[in-house]
């Protein structure tokens, strides 16, 4: 990791079976963590609510789910909507999209992953988390070929293994870690 | 998932709003590079080159009318809209406002799924629907009651999700990759082939339903938009976005909001 660098955002990927991991991530973060947190998991579409709040009762930092344009701030956690592919724009704003599903998933990780790493490129950190589909793995590749920080959880301590394995097909991270790593190395930038 | 690149979008734009006479250089950048790369796949253009030949024979622009505007992917899209439509702001339009644009149908998701809902509240032989498509290819397909549909099971599921008496069935059939709704519903459709910058209907509306479409705008487009819309329609008359699209604050004060939930607003 490189010292002392401004990151934009940490871009957080993983599919409906993150969810407990993502609750236990954002119940341990420091409460006055700097960076935004973009999050896009992988969720029921005709399903609205529910997600956010869950993950509100649990997490340190205010968890929204951003309207199209919506301006990124440090300290908040905007989770991808239901329905909607989310991705990140050069002004550090939310761009959403109706288009079609993309690795039979909308919101599709790829998406936030690849639009991240074009506006924020080295400032960036991304971290792939458990999933049981592709989608995510080329996205944070991209982060990697635009010198992000990238971060796949270790597949062993993963419920299913095919998204970081998928990822780990493609490129060597900076890091692989288990989850109470990952929140360490959160709480420390 | 590289696309063209900034300075082949800058170049394509120009070209395109120039031969379309609309100025194309005013959507999302991230949203120009992901469309332009399905654009290109669609029309097995290898690369901007071969696509600014192309405009530049006049061979392709229908297509791209075609192609580059997204369309709803599937019917009765947020169930929930559709219900407080039918509950809600139906029963506050008088006879004479049962006038619905669409400023841009680039499916006909949208334009189907608010013709079953007349249908069902008996309201389909009073009530005029406009339509800006600048695509004949898009118009032809209308015209034919048929959408292209992959998603067959989310349709039927939406459609349950209405809490409708009537049956899927009674409105769609399936062929193959297509959707046909019955023709006869579309008799009060009124199509104007040009875009809604260009020209708008001349009735009085009574709702406009414009969602997901200022997605794919940036802020200078949207904001354009909403003014224009505002000066289209009467006031009090009902604006429709996507659940996730919001009126610019710089507009907050032509129009209200009616339903957070929706994104309903009314005209002020």
């Amino acid at each position: 990791m490189q010292k002392n660098i401004q990151y934009k955002g940490i871009v957080i990927g993983g599919s409906a079976g993150s969810f407990s991991l993502v609750s236990k991530i954002l119940s341990q973060i420091k409460d006055d963590f700097k960076y935004p947190i973009i999050l896009c998991m992988h969720r029921l579409k005709h399903i609205r609510s529910g997600l956010v709040e869950g993950l509100n009762l649990k997490s340190n930092l205010p968890v929204v789910e951003p309207y199209d344009k919506q301006k990124i701030e440090g300290g908040k956690v905007y989770l991808a909507p239901s329905n909607y592919h989310m991705f990140v724009e050069f002004d550090a704003t939310v761009s959403l999209s109706a288009e079609d599903v993309l690795n039979h998933s909308r919101p599709s990780i790829d998406y936030t992953f690849s639009s991240a790493a074009t506006s924020f490129r080295n400032k960036m950190v991304g971290i792939l988390l458990t999933g049981a589909n592709k989608d995510g793995a080329q996205g944070i590749f991209e982060v990697h070929t635009k010198q992000g920080y990238t971060i796949v959880q270790d597949p062993n301590t993963c419920d299913v293994d095919t998204m970081t394995k998928s990822a780990l097909q493609l490129f060597s991270p900076n890091q692989v870690l288990t989850p109470e790593e990952i929140v360490v190395f959160l709480n420390n930038l | 998932m590289a696309g063209p690149t900034i300075n082949d979008i800058r170049e394509v734009t120009a070209l395109l709003s120039k031969k379309l006479g609309m100025d194309y250089s005013n959507y999302a950048f991230s949203f120009l590079r992901r469309r332009f790369a399905f654009v290109y796949n669609k029309l097995k253009v290898k690369n901007t080159a071969d696509f600014i030949t192309a405009i530049n024979d006049g061979k392709i622009l229908e297509d791209f009318n075609y192609y580059f505007p997204v369309g709803q992917t599937e019917l009765f899209r947020d169930p929930s809209f559709w219900r407080n439509l039918r509950t809600r702001i139906l029963p506050k339009l008088s006879d004479e406002e049962l006038v619905f644009w669409f400023p841009e149908v680039s499916s006909s998701a949208e334009l189907f799924s608010l013709l079953v809902i007349l249908n069902e509240e008996e309201l389909i032989n009073k009530s005029k629907v406009y339509c800006n498509i600048n695509s004949e290819k898009r118009i032809q397909e209308i015209k034919e009651g048929k959408i292209y549909s992959n998603n067959i099971d989310i349709n039927k599921q939406n459609f349950k999700r209405l809490e409708l008496d009537a049956s899927y069935d009674k409105y769609f059939k399936e062929d193959r990759d297509f959707t046909f709704i019955y023709v006869d519903l579309l008799k009060n459709v009124e199509i104007i082939g040009e875009h809604y910058f260009k020209k708008v209907p001349v009735d009085k509306i009574g709702m406009t339903i414009f969602r997901n479409k200022m997605l794919y705008y940036n802020q200078k487009l949207q904001l354009n938009a909403e003014r224009h819309i505002h000066s289209s329609i009467e006031r009090g008359s009902f604006l429709s976005l996507g659940i996730k699209e919001r009126i610019l604050d710089e507009n907050e004060n032509y129009y209200d909001l009616y339903d957070n939930g929706e994104q309903i607003y009314k005209v002020s």
